[in-house]
């Protein structure tokens, strides 16, 4: 048994998830091989329209890299954060051309579900590329969870109200919506 | 709109997404590493230290030592109890509670604790999962094109009142709201029902039913046989998921089959650690503390891309 013990080394390697990952090279040939893909087939439906191919493709890099690439240093997550911040502010510049287009303001339902789209859209997806914003419990990201949570209400109310539900029927679909924004926007344990 | 505008625009949230983050990330702090190798080296085995203690150690003072713990304490390394802090093991994947909970009934250094994870990796959650995302995804790619009408449909139901698009849109963000509620939930019920902790000297600790304190216990003595099990779904969940996970059987002396705990984090880490409880064998944990503390709490520097070994 001694022997055994003065034998067996343990192999604590500098970043364990590599030994359950893809090689390196391999992650970021898989990601460029499917930015390929997505590239053809754009190419195939979206040729006329420039604008919605590449808002897709924004879309649909952001959502595969941090589940392709999962090398963990500085520079992936900036790499990340920059994306994220591609994609939203694109993402944003349509919903706002799609309402410019929209009559009646914000007496249009399609402005409030746009907006609650925002919302949800961009909190969710800086959570699946930041990681660490998902599970950091700090005053602050508590107090930005509940501001987002303030406007969802009020976005929720009017879009309730604007489909004709009467005001107890808007109260309690805009609470219950809002509750369940704030459930899965606020800080969670990793496991 | 001109396409340029949207090219600005994501070269625009680039750089300011980018440049904040760049801005604002610590990229080295050395007092929060130089707190962590000494409570490393000194205090694991979950020994208790106070802030004063710990400031005339370090000589430090207590303001900067006390907002350090309270970084530690947010990354999982560090735990407030009464009378001061211990040093969480960094293989322990727990709430804080249940890691009390775990230190209270085992009386003994938990050195590993996680809960088993069915949910991460069970085919039928993640097609019900896959489901509920790609339903409106469909939609979606269907209104855009107005595939069999459905763009029109949607208009004249809504009298006209609604874009497609945007209601497609619209429901994506719900099925998105609804995917991460449905995550939520199963994380609380895995909590509530499936954990399993490795003491020093207690060996494997485990819930056997929901309303289990973890009766089930598997004494260092009686393991004959540790062996990992890692099936298709679990290994696509370890290459593409958050968490690695994957089956580890404990086989042992007088029983026929193995005690079989499903969908664990870190597996092979799991199976080191019964294999160096059953020979007695702990060394590698204070030799390597400071890089599993490092990774644990993804404190930079640990994090590099270079193949050289870390000596």
């Amino acid at each position: 048994m001694s022997s055994e013990a003065e034998e067996l080394k343990i192999e604590i390697r500098e970043r364990f998830e590599d030994a359950y990952r893809l090689p390196v090279n391999a992650q970021i040939s898989l990601y460029i091989f499917l930015e390929l893909v997505v590239i053809g087939v754009l190419y195939n439906f979206y040729s006329g329209n420039l604008v919605e191919a590449f808002l897709i493709f924004l879309f649909v890099s952001s959502v595969l890299y941090p589940v392709i690439i999962k090398v963990r240093n500085f520079y992936t997550e900036l790499i990340a954060l920059s994306l994220y911040g591609a994609t939203i502010f694109s993402v944003a510049l349509y919903i706002f051309e799609l309402l410019l287009m929209t009559e009646g303001g914000t007496s249009n339902p399609n402005v409030w579900m746009a907006i609650i789209f925002l919302l949800i859209f961009g909190v969710e997806l800086f959570h699946h590329m930041y990681e660490k914003a998902r599970v950091l419990k700090t005053k602050w990201v508590y107090i930005v969870d509940l501001v987002l949570s303030i406007f969802f209400f009020y976005a929720a109310y009017n879009l309730f109200s604007l489909i004709g539900a009467d005001i107890m029927w808007t109260l309690v679909l805009s609470s219950i919506s809002t509750l369940m924004f704030f459930f899965a926007i606020k800080p969670e344990a990793p496991f | 709109m001109d396409p340029i505008f949207y090219f600005l625009a994501a070269i625009i949230g680039a750089v300011i997404f980018g440049a904040t983050y760049y801005f604002t990330r610590k990229r080295q702090d050395p007092i929060l590493i130089k707190i962590l190798e000494h409570l490393t080296r000194f205090y694991l085995d979950e020994k208790k230290f106070t802030l004063k203690k710990l400031s005339e150690e370090l000589q430090l003072p207590e303001d900067v030592i006390e907002k350090a713990l309270v970084k530690l304490e947010k990354a999982g390394l560090v735990m407030r109890i009464s009378g001061g802090y211990v040093l969480v093991d960094p293989l322990v994947f727990l709430t804080p509670q249940d890691y009390e909970r775990a230190i209270r009934l085992s009386k003994d250094n938990i050195i590993y604790g996680a809960y088993q994870l069915f949910y991460l990796a069970h085919p039928l959650i993640i097609v019900i999962q896959a489901a509920i995302l790609l339903i409106p995804v469909i939609l979606l790619f269907l209104v855009a094109f107005n595939f069999y009408g459905i763009a029109d449909m949607i208009r004249n139901f809504f009298g006209g009142q609604v874009d497609p698009i945007i209601f497609s849109l619209f429901l994506l963000a719900i099925s998105i709201l609804l995917l991460d509620i449905i995550n939520n939930f199963l994380k609380m019920y895995t909590r509530e029902k499936y954990s399993v902790v490795v003491g020093f000297h207690a060996g494997i600790l485990y819930d056997t039913n929901p309303s289990d304190e973890l009766s089930g216990r598997i004494t260092r003595g009686s393991i004959s046989r540790v062996d990992i099990d890692i099936n298709w779904s679990q290994k696509l969940n370890n290459l593409f998921g958050t968490i690695p996970v994957g089956d580890v059987e404990v086989w042992v002396h007088g029983r026929k089959t193995p005690i079989v705990f499903k969908s664990l984090p870190y597996p092979r880490e799991l199976y080191s650690v019964i294999r160096s409880i059953q020979l007695g064998s702990l060394q590698w944990r204070k030799r390597h503390a400071r890089e599993l503390a490092l990774w644990r709490g993804r404190i930079y520097p640990f994090y590099t891309y270079s193949k050289r070994r870390r000596k």
